[in-house]
């Protein structure tokens, strides 16, 4: 039993070792593309609500339900749940993105606080956790909910915030790209 | 005919190495091919003067085996080290988490010594494998921080930390075999030192791999942040990552 224990923590250790070898040949990206780059770390799928919130309308429902056949009502329905799924996963982009720029400031800094690093860990695990059973729940219901509404704001929010911390970082970028992928 | 080709591989890669100037970068990685050209030539010279059942021949293999292996936990700091020090917050981070895990294998290998075997031989096999263990374990500890904060590794260290890496981690399984099938196998010994040899001339050839082209550049250091903007970003970055999970957490109530 502890032989086979064995054998298999070393093919373990030696897969893992290899994805993190392999995983880290990033590409390399161009000096002047850099600055442009760092802006990718802002919020951009929260600016499409308006159109998710369009094809989300109860009106909308109300006006389908009534004129259309029922296979085309269910059609509908699975379409819709499509696009607040694929919403979902942008809103989900849009939190790596602004992990990478926590990172990138971390990585720039004289001096991390190790609370904060902690918390940073912390707040990327418990978001993929969440991510991944909102999803679940919005696969299982028909209609979404209207957080979905004030995780936008909030997101949007968030990218006027952060404006400042791009201007910040931007000078530094030039020496920053040839030691870190962005 | 393996032992010479072994020699001739680590001479080798020792060479290459001095010739694109890797002591100025890795020194211990030159002192430790160093030290295995050296070991392999205090062996053969005791093999030939006291022969392979003497006490000396087998005190002078454990001292080494353990120089050898301590020079390889020292060699993956030094990757690190080589990797993360231009980011001076990261780096202080990243050198005391080392330390700390470094720690807590080598008491979980004091610990695990407490029943100690009968012979001596099992003792140190056994010692030799939690010694592997612990270069494994800051190996991928070091290299699971490189991957968080998104820094690139230069391609030679890559191949220099897969052979250190793979070689660890053949050793492991080598000697778990030794340790269960010892009693079972007449010519287990011989299996045993085959595969520990096979192992290790693989890591050679990746580290020649390594040091095949020429080392890249130095980088310029980047230009850090001062602690006022660190202060000053962290906080706000912080703030909005927990609103948003108090968000999603909101959507589930």
């Amino acid at each position: 039993m502890t032989v086979v224990l064995m054998f298999m923590l070393a093919v373990a250790l030696l897969l893992t070792l290899l994805w993190l070898l392999l995983g880290n040949r990033g590409p390399k990206t161009d000096a002047a593309l850099a600055a442009l780059e760092i802006r990718k770390f802002l919020p951009v799928h929260c600016r499409h609500f308006p159109q998710v919130q369009h094809a989300l309308r109860s009106k909308d429902e109300e006006f389908i339900l009534r004129r259309a056949p029922r296979q085309l009502v269910k059609r509908w329905r699975a379409e819709r749940r499509q696009v607040v799924q694929l919403y979902i996963r942008g809103l989900a982009q849009d939190f790596r993105g602004l992990e990478q720029l926590a990172r990138l400031i971390a990585t720039l800094s004289p001096e991390l606080e190790k609370k904060q690093e902690w918390e940073w860990l912390w707040l990327g695990i418990q978001f993929r956790m969440l991510y991944h059973l909102t999803l679940l729940r919005f696969a299982l219901h028909t209609r979404p909910s209207d957080e979905l509404v004030r995780l936008t704001e909030l997101l949007t929010g968030l990218a006027a915030g952060l404006e400042h911390s791009i201007d910040l970082l931007t000078p530094r970028l030039p020496q920053m790209q040839t030691t870190t992928p962005l | 005919m393996n032992w010479w080709l072994g020699f001739l591989l680590e001479v080798g890669v020792l060479c290459w190495a001095l010739r694109r100037g890797l002591a100025k970068r890795l020194p211990f990685f030159v002192g430790y091919l160093s030290l295995l050209v050296a070991n392999e030539i205090i062996m053969l010279g005791l093999y030939r003067t006291t022969g392979l059942n003497s006490r000396s021949y087998f005190y002078a293999w454990c001292l080494l085996q353990f120089l050898c292996i301590t020079l390889r936990a020292v060699l993956v700091y030094e990757i690190c080290q080589n990797i993360l020090s231009p980011f001076a917050g990261v780096w202080r981070l990243v050198s005391g988490l080392l330390f700390a895990i470094a720690s807590v294998l080598g008491a979980g290998i004091l610990i695990a010594a407490r029943g100690a075997p009968q012979y001596i031989t099992d003792a140190i096999v056994k010692e030799e494998q939690g010694l592997e263990l612990v270069v494994i374990g800051l190996l991928i500890a070091g290299l699971a921080f490189c991957r968080y904060y998104r820094v690139r590794v230069d391609g030679y260290l890559l191949w220099i930390a897969l052979g250190l890496g793979f070689h660890s981690i053949f050793q492991v399984a080598d000697n778990t075999f030794l340790q269960h099938w010892s009693s079972h196998w007449p010519r287990h010994f011989v299996i045993w030192e085959g595969l520990r040899h096979f192992s290790f001339d693989i890591a050679l050839i990746m580290w020649g791999i390594a040091l095949w082209k020429p080392l890249p550049a130095l980088r310029p250091a980047p230009a850090l942040l001062n602690r006022d903007e660190y202060e000053q970003l962290s906080p706000l970055v912080t703030s909005q990552l927990r609103k948003l999970n108090t968000r999603l957490l909101e959507m589930w109530k």
